[in-house]
């Protein structure tokens, strides 16, 4: 763009062609007048922050500016990775997120092959309803649900893990060993039918002919599940995989900063919290920022790897 | 000539109750909220709901709807949600259907360019420094307007424009000297109410239960919507929160505890009561828009 404007500034005494660019640009400059208000939009909330992950080399002063910082170098990094916070998170957020994948996934797919047993119908439109329902259910209204039906004294969740399982009555929201199972399993219940459907999709994808064929073969249906709709699912079983494994080490902040306390940080703090409560509530600008850089470039490694090892094992990649 | 196996049967009958035990699991919570929400006293202090109500009593959603505290966030989040989606869908339809056009002279450049921030963010700081820097920090904008384009959903619509408009109408279009602005406003938006509902839905629901850019943004307490709202009265503190207190009579001891747990659960009911009243009607748009996401475009 920048060598048409140039050239369209330089002499313009005798005619010219044009170059192709430039005919699509007179050709097509009402769709770049559509396009240029979102493409500002993510230019400046996209991109600007991108740079912004300089302020993790600064001493960050609200009172000043980008251009008035201090620059420390590498002193929030150093801090960071000295302090007891540095391997405890890490941990924290990639056992979470790991689990959250495994748990997920598998009963996300089991959920799909076993609607898929289910004769279409009423019944299982509705009990797919039924399973879709929680995800739009908010993450503070399904935290609100867990504090409330979990209340030692009151809840009717707590009561019946008390009857069935001679449960203590304690308050399951302090037990630093509670917080990763009440997480995951509460995720369960917001996404498993939602991430459901997707697979869904892919089973429905499936040539037909396939199961005929398998059936001919004396395949039983367990078989068939096994050889034709669980191969046939591979392709998206994968790039779902690649999604996830990129977001590892990003797990939002939301859903766990309405879980935790002070007294579950040992296993509920994770980076995405701690970025929000040094940098944001303490005013922690760099170091905050360092933390976060940190957390960005690891998830940027970890998609890009994932995406590689796939397209090398299974030839199914998502770029 | 289909004959069942005992194998089919077997398997048909395991996925049933299987599908039924998780269906269940999935509304009991909810269920089990809109009951307690309208049991009586003596049911609450003893703890005795268990699925239906017991006891009949809207004290609380008396007490709740005439809380201003309430009715101001929920408010807020209403107008929040519908700017915030009328903005969101007008950033992902306009972006989707320059990227939907085959021989847009900047095609290339313009798919590496939304491509880059799927794969690298700046993250939380340096964001937030730029919203302030902008002097968007506790107003409006901040909650409507960085979130407004969102690449997936763009990318949601330039698939459905490439595989339900035909290339030939756009084309026949432009042959006849349709302007691009006409192509998109007469013909392309008029063939796609699927995806407007679709991307509406998507951003409104989104807005609608999001907590966290508020509390980042917005710091009025005035201006909270109503997740915010919830978040302080639900949350693990609740019974030390100001808003909570403010809904409960300081000389009835007795009852407070009553009305203090009912309460809460008429919020969470109340709060999830505009999803549950459209879902049914809207499910298929949801349920469609993640199929459409999945074809690789």
């Amino acid at each position: 763009m920048t060598r048409a404007l140039r050239k369209e500034r330089g002499p313009t005494d005798a005619p010219r062609r044009l170059t192709p660019l430039e005919k699509g640009i007179r050709r097509d400059w009402q769709l770049i007048l559509i396009g240029l208000p979102s493409v500002l939009c993510i230019a400046i909330f996209s991109y600007i922050p991108m740079f912004g992950i300089l302020y993790a080399f600064q001493r960050v002063s609200l009172r000043g500016s980008f251009w008035t910082n201090e620059w420390v170098g590498f002193e929030w990094f150093r801090q960071f990775f000295n302090s007891i916070y540095a391997w405890r998170l890490i941990r924290n957020t990639f056992i979470l997120n790991f689990w959250s994948l495994v748990v997920g996934t598998t009963v996300e797919i089991g959920l799909a092959l076993t609607f898929n047993e289910v004769r279409d119908g009423k019944f299982k439109r509705f009990t797919q309803s039924c399973t879709y329902f929680p995800n739009f259910v908010s993450t503070t209204v399904v935290v609100g649900m867990m504090i409330n039906m979990l209340n030692p004294t009151t809840g009717v969740l707590s009561i019946l893990l008390q009857k069935v399982f001679g449960m203590a009555p304690i308050d399951m929201f302090a037990q630093p060993n509670l917080f990763r199972p009440m997480y995951i399993i509460s995720g369960l219940w917001q996404g498993a039918g939602w991430g459901s459907i997707i697979y869904l999709g892919a089973i429905s994808g499936i040539d037909q002919t396939l199961y005929e064929a398998a059936a001919i073969d004396g395949a039983g249906r367990i078989k068939r599940i096994l050889h034709v709709t669980l191969p046939g699912m591979k392709s998206v079983i994968i790039i779902c995989l690649i999604m996830h494994i990129g977001g590892l080490l990003s797990s939002g902040a939301g859903k766990i900063l309405l879980m935790y306390q002070a007294s579950t940080y040992e296993t509920a703090d994770v980076i995405a919290t701690f970025v929000y409560r040094y940098g944001l509530s303490s005013g922690e600008f760099g170091y905050g920022a360092a933390v976060g850089l940190f957390n960005s470039v690891v998830n940027t490694v970890l998609l890009v790897a994932a995406n590689a090892v796939s397209k090398k094992v299974s030839e199914v990649a998502m770029f | 000539m289909k004959i069942k196996s005992t194998e089919d049967r077997v398997v048909e009958a395991i996925a049933i109750i299987l599908v039924t035990v998780f269906a269940a699991c999935c509304l009991y919570p909810i269920i089990y909220c809109v009951s307690m929400s309208l049991s009586g006293n003596d049911a609450i202090v003893k703890a005795s709901v268990k699925l239906l109500p017991r006891g009949f009593n809207i004290d609380s959603y008396k007490r709740v709807i005439t809380n201003p505290d309430f009715y101001t966030s929920f408010i807020n989040s209403v107008i929040y949600t519908a700017l915030g989606t009328f903005l969101s869908l007008a950033a992902n339809l306009s972006l989707g259907y320059v990227l939907a056009r085959r021989s847009f002279v900047f095609k290339k450049p313009l798919t590496v360019f939304i491509l880059i921030p799927m794969m690298f963010g700046g993250g939380l700081i340096p964001t937030f420094l730029l919203i302030k820097a902008l002097h968007m920090y506790n107003t409006v904008w901040a909650l409507v307007v960085p979130g407004a384009v969102s690449i997936w959903n763009a990318i949601l619509a330039r698939t459905f424009f490439n595989s339900t408009i035909p290339n030939e109408i756009v084309e026949s279009a432009v042959v006849d000297g349709a302007s691009d602005f006409q192509i998109f406003l007469r013909i392309v938006l008029p063939l796609s109410t699927t995806i407007i509902a679709i991307l509406a839905l998507y951003a409104a629901v989104g807005i609608w239960n999001d907590y966290f850019t508020a509390l980042i943004y917005l710091q009025d307490k005035a201006m909270r919507p109503l997740q915010l709202y919830l978040k302080e009265v639900l949350s693990i503190s609740a019974n030390t929160s100001q808003s909570l207190s403010a809904m409960m009579d300081p000389k009835d001891y007795v009852n407070n505890f009553v009305n203090s747990t009912r309460i809460k659960y008429v919020l969470i009911v109340v709060s999830t009561l505009p999803i549950m009243v459209v879902y049914p009607f809207i499910q298929k748009y949801f349920v469609k828009g993640v199929m459409l996401g999945s074809i690789k475009g």
